[in-house]
């Protein structure tokens, strides 16, 4: 708990980063609602803005960046020295990553539901119906995904350009794979194919199904279990791969 | 014998035992052995790459060693590290703080880590404040301190939840005077409420401001143990030192206990002779080449040559003693 505790003021005392990551789904939900509305209106969804795949879309694709902050987080105990004081402290290797871990999760929840109320002021996403607390799911289940995800790069990765790396070819592929740069049905069909490899893609699908087909917690089951089974596999994972004793190096 | 009780049999907050330690062909430590009672400070004296710091790491939980003990305040630190981590504070060698925390949040994170309960942490951040000159820079944020500021809350951080073994790795590299002094009182009054200190340094005249029990270590090795005064009896050997100009004469050296020998700019040779030698009989030596005598100087009690004697550093008298 200490460790959370501490992880969370520094995330408090330190949040430019959260703010420059709101700054680009605000330029880009604007630019693309109208032309993804046409779409979405021509296959279908007579009522459709846009808003429903756009806002979620930028959601999705940018909360990836926020996640990569797990990392830095980690790296950057390294470059101020204060690792080895953790390492030397009571807290053991499993609380260490958890105290990382779970403020991240919270911050992560949060920036999605910041990213969605902006979209809602800006271009006009609305629930029409859908529920928010299927919604909410969705981005906790998102979340606990992505932040494993990150920290097992963490685990497996000894500089902090490594992590940047994985972290800005990962948003790309993993939001564009999964339909948060353009809807699937825009996609080839081999992307299509491949998509669900994608957390993204999961995410999407709950998104979708709640914004533009007025769904509900049921609707978005499977994709939260698929992104918590997931998130499950990925924490187990970078348990067993972190080594609190390894060297990492930040902006060596 | 279970370790807890060959710790009761030693007394001691720390009890180390044939700590080895290799880094791939390098012997960091062969063997070593290390006790420390509640209330005493013991300063660990080496060269860079003596084994020092990894002894230190060892202690802390930082390295594991390839064979060996460590038990603090009867607890085993290899089967229960979180049980003897409570029970330690250690400023590693490079300074750790967190730069976006304030001095007090660093303070309280690290007392919170070590387990102080909530209704405490606050007052004995505000005491360990006061020790280390922080109290007016507790709304500061660590990137906002001078180094010798950091210095401080680097070391106050491994004091804040009052450990019973307190290790502290070099705390006044990089330190100003005024900093030093402070950390030096501040292990001093802890040591005086009955923690635990092992303190490594290069600079001697911290020991013995600490008036701290030395331990020198040596490639892995700990070659000797004592009060200040106890090494000095055991290795200072008098004697006196003095400078000629050119060769000393021929047989002025007959029957001298020559310590030591070394040329100094063209041709002037300094010696150290060992044993009873009085100055007048030095010279009576040299007797009409009295005048190629630069200086003479009596071979004073001093740690610092005590160190190299033991561990037979470069200058060490026996090693270039004249042949």
């Amino acid at each position: 708990m200490a460790v959370m505790r501490a992880q969370t003021k520094i995330i408090r005392n330190d949040p430019w980063f959260l703010g420059a990551m709101f700054a680009m789904p605000v330029v880009i939900m604007p630019i693309f609602a109208d032309v993804v509305g046409l779409g979405l209106r021509d296959s279908g969804f007579p009522d459709a803005t846009g808003a429903e795949v756009v806002v979620p879309g930028q959601m999705v694709l940018f909360s990836f960046f926020v996640a990569g902050s797990v990392g830095f987080m980690v790296f950057r105990e390294h470059g101020w020295k204060t690792w080895d004081r953790l390492r030397a402290s009571a807290a053991s290797p499993a609380s260490i990553l958890t105290g990382f871990a779970v403020p991240w999760i919270v911050v992560h929840v949060l920036y999605s539901l910041g990213v969605l109320i902006v979209g809602a002021l800006l271009v006009g996403l609305r629930l029409n119906g859908g529920s928010p607390m299927a919604v909410l799911l969705v981005l906790v289940a998102y979340a606990f995904c992505l932040i494993t995800f990150m920290l097992l790069v963490t685990a497996t990765f000894r500089t902090v350009n490594q992590l940047s790396a994985v972290q800005n070819v990962g948003a790309m592929l993993v939001g564009g794979l999964g339909g948060a740069l353009m809807p699937l049905e825009a996609l080839p069909g081999w992307v299509q194919t491949v998509a669900p490899l994608s957390p993204a893609y999961w995410a999407m699908r709950g998104h979708r199904s709640v914004f533009l087909e007025q769904g509900g917690v049921a609707d978005v089951l499977l994709p939260v279990g698929v992104l918590m089974a997931a998130g499950a596999v990925l924490a187990a994972a970078a348990t067993v791969r972190f080594r609190v004793d390894e060297t990492k190096e930040f902006f060596a | 014998m279970a370790l807890s009780e060959r710790t009761d049999k030693y007394g001691g907050m720390l009890h180390a035992s044939d700590i080895k330690k290799s880094y791939g062909q390098v012997d960091a430590l062969r063997g070593v052995d290390l006790s420390v009672n509640a209330g005493q400070i013991v300063a660990l004296l080496g060269r860079n790459g003596a084994g020092k710091t990894t002894l230190v790491s060892i202690v802390a939980g930082l390295l594991r060693a390839d064979a060996g003990t460590v038990e603090v305040d009867g607890v085993d630190a290899v089967a229960q590290p979180g049980e003897a981590a409570r029970r330690i504070g250690v400023a590693p060698q490079e300074t750790g703080v967190y730069r976006v925390l304030t001095v007090r949040e660093n303070l309280t994170f690290f007392a919170d880590l070590a387990g102080v309960p909530k209704r405490n942490r606050s007052k004995q951040v505000d005491a360990v404040a006061e020790q280390l000159g922080l109290t007016d820079l507790l709304g500061r944020k660590g990137s906002e301190l001078s180094g010798g500021e950091s210095r401080r809350l680097h070391t106050a951080c491994a004091l804040v939840h009052r450990p019973r073994l307190l290790l502290l790795d070099e705390p006044t590299v990089g330190a100003d005077v005024a900093t030093r002094q402070q950390l030096i009182e501040a292990v001093g009054g802890l040591a005086a409420d009955g923690a635990a200190v092992v303190y490594t340094t290069h600079y001697l005249p911290e020991v013995e401001a600490l008036n701290a029990d030395i331990v020198i270590i040596h490639e892995g090795r700990i070659l000797d143990r004592g009060t200040q005064a106890e090494l000095i009896e055991r290795h200072h050997r008098g004697g006196l030192w003095f400078t000629v100009e050119g060769e000393p004469p021929p047989g002025v050296l007959d029957g001298l206990d020559v310590m030591h020998r070394q040329t100094e700019g063209d041709d002037q040779h300094r010696f150290l002779v060992g044993g009873d030698v009085r100055m007048a009989d030095l010279v009576d030596r040299f007797g009409a080449q009295a005048s190629q005598l630069v200086s003479v100087e009596r071979n004073l009690p001093d740690l610092d040559r005590v160190f190299m004697t033991v561990t037979g550093e470069s200058s060490e008298p026996d090693e270039q003693a004249a042949s």
